[in-house]
Parts: structure tokens; C-alpha cells; sequence
């Protein structure tokens, strides 16, 4: 690769790690064919399926059929893995939102939940507002009054709900501002402003976000790393026109990239758009629809229904605890009833995958199960 | 230029680690252009005899496979009067992962196990499958004559 400064092999790479193609050490784009596990550059590898009739690997000449690529090892990021019958770059795209989803798992210090946040438009902020969890963190006043009447207490949710859907500035109406409702708008107030210049700087081919990225369009000023752009003309069979855009197939030049800040976010003046399942599109729109897959909920609406059920046994689990308590200092108050409460409600969504099974979970005890366990930790202890 | 790095790596490693019964390197200045010896296998007709061949690297070496040609004369049913080698390896089974040195084990193995069924010269490959004493008594004659 021109432009790229060779490392030097160490040991350990000159005797694990050999491309058999170009017969140099393997320090960086590795890619490994997958059954065999045989490793090669990625740049040798995708070259010679260019000339080559099949995909056979070129050592063990057994039949491959995915090639699975470690772009940055330096940073170990899960491979990208290419399939090598259909051969375009698109899965590394659909990987990369795969890396996304599978982040908050790993607890890596990679981009958390809540990083989608910048990352959504106005409607689909809300939309991911109302299925997060600060939706079951409702909690009002009167609660010591619907003890008997989860009816009502549903109806309030939808109320509330209706509310974050059809977002105004008319908010009077919430006389407590620390209400879901109130705190939404405070929230959607601060964000709006500052989000328009806001951008995530990433590769548009790879997705990643870091210093390597060099590139930068002309025209669109979408920003690529070299190494990306070269990977695509060659997966696309085209290998003398990486130095176009991929957008508007303008030529590319040089670029310096910011430095990284925490959040990964920079201002930058471009359209955030990417390819993915082959089709150019808005990055917020695809990062959400992802988050909507992660819920594996079908509509919003059933979301909705089951986290009103699911808390609703939670409610009535506090709610007898406290019917019960014998002293004053035994009530649970307001503010650990509703700590608890969103602790516990948040716990047996996890547990019912966000649907409501109450035929394979028995909610009621496992409610007050959690429940105890969590006033035990907050020091009601006379309890159990 | 990835080739001329990849054949000067394989040049250096020939250096390093010369295979027993073959040699091979650059014909003058000219890296794509090499020249290479191959000892006559002991259990063979060939016994006895060196054989060149030359080899002429395509621009997209490794992506393509060698051109190799006998330049000694040779009796061999896969090897014709011009010296052209008939090989898979060197056609459509090539890969990139063969280097010289492999390519030049392969046809010295050639020389010991010679294949009739895809013969390059038909006359030979007859008298290989008919007449195995004729036809070694040939190739011994003509290692003899041309490559001693």
C-alpha cells in the first residue's frame, strides 16, 4: 500500500503471520479466509479473487466462503466479516451497526446506548425517548391514591404517552416539572439547538471514528479512510476510480482529521448519509432503526402495553408493602417507591425480552421479590 | 510494483534457503527475466542430466502465474520440442501462494512421475504407456545428448 508506513515485524509477526501472497509479515489488515483460517492482507486477498476463477484459498486450495477482516487490530474491534459469494463491502456497514448494538453488552469502552442520542433527529428522539427507560420513571404525587385503581393509572401512561408523541410547548398542563413529560421537553429544548451542527465524524465505508481518517470529498464533503476507498474500488472491481467519492463521485483530497474528543462527536458541515442494505440513507434514520430492532418489539404500541402491565406489578407489589407496614418508618417514601420502582420495572422488561409473558413469568413474585431485595439495599430492613 | 517486491523477496529467500536439486535467479539487470537449473531426478531416465528453463514473471506476478520454458531439450510426454511445460500449476491452477521454488520441486517431480493421460506430446505419452523401456531408453539418450 502506498502511503502507508510499513510497521516493523516483530518476531512474533514474522513467524505467525506471513501473506502468503505477497510474502511480506501481516501487521495490519488482516483477513482471514474463513473456512480454513488462512490469513492474508486484505488488499492481496480481495486482489487475487479479482483474477481469480473461484474462491478457493490460495494455500490449502479448500472452497471459502467468507472473509472475515480486522481493519484497526491496533484497537481490536470484532471483524468485519465479508461474504464472499454476494462480495460487497455493504456487510461491513451492516457490521458496523451490528458493533453498535452489541457495545452496551460488552461494556467496552465503545459508544453506549445513550450515544445514540445525539445521533437521532427530532421525531426519532422522541420516539427513542418514549421507549427508553425514563418512560416507566413516571411517578406522580397522588400515587398513595391509585393503590386500587391500576385502571386510571393506565390511563394516565396512555395520556402521558399521547403527550410525547405529539410533543408542543404547551407543557402547563404537568404541574410537577419533574414528571417524564416536563423533563422531555426541558430536554428536547437543550438538544434541538446545538444538534444541527452536530455530526459524527466516521469513515463512510467503515463506520469508524478515528485518526486515521484521511480523506475528505470535495464537493460533499464526506470523509473516508484511504485505505477504505481503495478496499471499496477493489471489491467493486474498480480499482482506478478510489480516488471518487463514493456519494457524489467527485474527487477526494486530503483531510485532517479533529481531534477526538470523548463523545465522538464533532461539528462538521455534512450530510450524515450511508449506504446500507444497499441503499443510501440517513444515518440517524438507520441508527434508529436499529434501535427499534434491539427493543425486538414489533410496533411502539405493543412496547407500550407491556411495559404499563409489567410495571403495573411492581406498583402493586410496593403498594402492599407499604399497606403493611406497621411504622411510619417502615412506609416506603415517595422517592425510594419510585427508585424502586423504575429499578425493579427495568429489571423484569430484561427479563421478558420487553414483551409481557405473563404465562411464562409470574410477575407478582418476582416483583416483590426484586422489590425486597432493593429495600433491603436501601435499608428498610424490618421487611423481611 | 507489488511484483517486483514479491520476486525480489523470493530471489532472497532462494538465497537463503536453496532447494537441493534446483537453482534459480535473474537473467543480467532484467528481475522478470530468471533463469533456473534442474537436476535430473536420480530415479529417473533424466539421472545425471541438468536442465535449464527460463522464466519470465508477468507484470502482475503473483496474480498471474510464471511463464516457464525448458531450455534444454527434453524427452517427456508433458514437455514439448519448444520446451513449453504442461502443468496445471502454471496454467489454471495456479496460485498466488506458489513460489518459484515450489513450482520448480513440482516439475522435477514431473520429471520422475510423468503424466500420459494429459500429455503434451501424444507420440511420447503412447510409448510412455506401451513401451516404458523404449521410451526410458529414449528420454536417457536424449539427457545424454543435450543435457550433460
Amino acid at each position: 500500500m502506498t502511503g502507508t508506513k510499513p510497521i516493523k515485524p516483530t518476531k512474533l509477526t514474522m513467524v505467525s503471520s506471513i501473506c502468503a501472497i505477497c510474502l511480506d509479515a501481516i501487521d495490519k489488515s488482516i483477513a482471514k479466509l474463513e473456512p480454513c483460517n488462512h490469513k492474508y492482507h486484505i488488499d492481496c486477498i480481495r486482489t487475487w479473487h479479482n483474477y481469480s476463477n473461484d474462491l478457493n484459498c490460495p494455500t490449502c486450495r479448500i472452497e471459502t466462503n467468507q472473509l472475515s477482516v480486522n481493519i484497526y487490530p491496533e484497537i481490536q474491534s470484532p471483524p468485519v466479516k465479508i461474504t464472499l459469494k454476494t462480495g460487497f463491502n455493504i456487510n461491513k456497514i451492516e457490521e458496523y451497526c451490528e458493533l453498535i448494538r452489541r457495545q452496551p453488552m460488552h461494556g467496552t469502552t465503545g459508544i453506549r446506548r445513550n450515544d445514540y442520542h445525539p445521533l437521532l433527529n427530532e421525531e426519532e428522539s422522541v420516539i427513542y425517548e418514549a421507549i427508553s427507560d425514563e418512560f416507566e420513571e413516571n411517578y406522580d404525587s397522588d400515587m398513595e391514591n391509585d393503590f386500587d385503581n391500576s385502571d386510571l393509572r393506565v390511563a394516565e401512561l396512555n395520556e402521558s404517552f399521547g403527550n410525547i408523541l405529539n410533543i408542543n410547548d404547551d407543557n402547563e398542563a404537568n404541574n410537577n416539572p419533574e414528571e417524564l413529560i416536563g423533563t422531555f421537553i426541558t430536554k428536547q429544548n437543550d438538544l434541538t439547538p446545538s444538534k444541527k451542527q452536530k455530526q459524527i465524524l466516521q469513515c463512510s465505508i467503515c463506520g469508524e471514528t478515528n485518526q486515521e481518517i484521511n480523506i475528505c470529498c470535495q464537493v460533499c464533503k464526506i470523509i473516508y479512510h484511504d485505505s477504505c476507498l481503495r478496499s471499496l474500488a477493489l471489491e467493486t472491481n474498480e480499482p482506478a476510480t478510489w480516488m471518487n467519492c463514493i456519494q457524489c463521485f467527485e474527487s477526494v483530497t486530503a483531510f485532517k482529521m479533529p481531534k477526538i474528543k470523548d463523545d465522538n462527536v464533532f461539528t462538521f458541515n455534512s450530510d450524515e448519509i450511508m449506504i446500507y442494505n444497499g441503499q443510501i440513507r440517513d444515518i440517524n434514520s438507520v441508527l434508529s432503526q436499529q434501535l427499534y430492532e434491539q427493543t425486538k418489539v414489533k410496533s411502539l404500541e405493543q412496547l407500550r402495553i407491556a411495559k404499563t402491565q409489567i410495571q403495573s406489578h411492581v406498583r402493586k407489589a410496593l403498594h402492599e408493602l407499604n399497606k403493611n407496614a406497621t411504622t411510619s418508618v417502615d412506609k416506603i417514601g415517595i422517592n425510594d417507591f419510585t427508585k424502586i420502582n423504575k429499578k425493579v420495572s427495568r429489571e423484569l422488561y430484561k427479563i421478558s425480552d420487553y414483551e409481557y409473558k405473563s404465562d411464562d413469568i409470574d410477575y407478582d413474585s418476582e416483583a416483590m421479590r426484586l422489590v425486597l431485595i432493593e429495600l433491603v439495599n436501601l435499608g428498610y430492613m424490618n421487611h423481611l | 510494483m507489488s511484483s517486483l517486491k514479491r520476486i525480489t523477496k523470493e530471489l532472497n529467500d532462494l538465497g537463503r534457503d536453496p532447494p537441493t536439486s534446483c537453482s534459480a535467479g535473474p537473467v543480467g539487470d532484467d528481475i522478470y527475466h530468471w533463469q533456473a537449473s534442474i537436476m535430473g531426478p536420480p530415479d529417473s531416465p533424466y539421472a545425471g542430466g541438468v536442465f535449464f528453463l527460463s522464466i519470465h514473471f508477468p507484470t502482475d506476478y503473483p496474480f498471474k502465474p510464471p511463464k516457464i520454458s525448458f531450455t534444454t531439450k527434453i524427452y517427456h510426454p508433458n514437455i514439448n520440442a519448444n520446451g513449453n511445460i504442461c502443468l496445471d500449476i502454471l496454467k489454471d491452477q495456479w496460485s498466488p501462494a506458489l513460489t518459484i521454488s515450489k513450482v520448480l520441486l513440482s516439475i522435477c517431480s514431473l520429471l520422475t512421475d510423468a503424466n500420459p493421460d494429459d500429455p503434451l506430446v501424444p507420440e511420447i505419452a503412447h510409448l510412455y504407456k506401451t513401451d516404458r523401456p523404449k521410451y526410458e531408453a529414449t528420454a536417457k539418450e536424449w539427457t545424454k545428448k543435450y543435457a550433460v
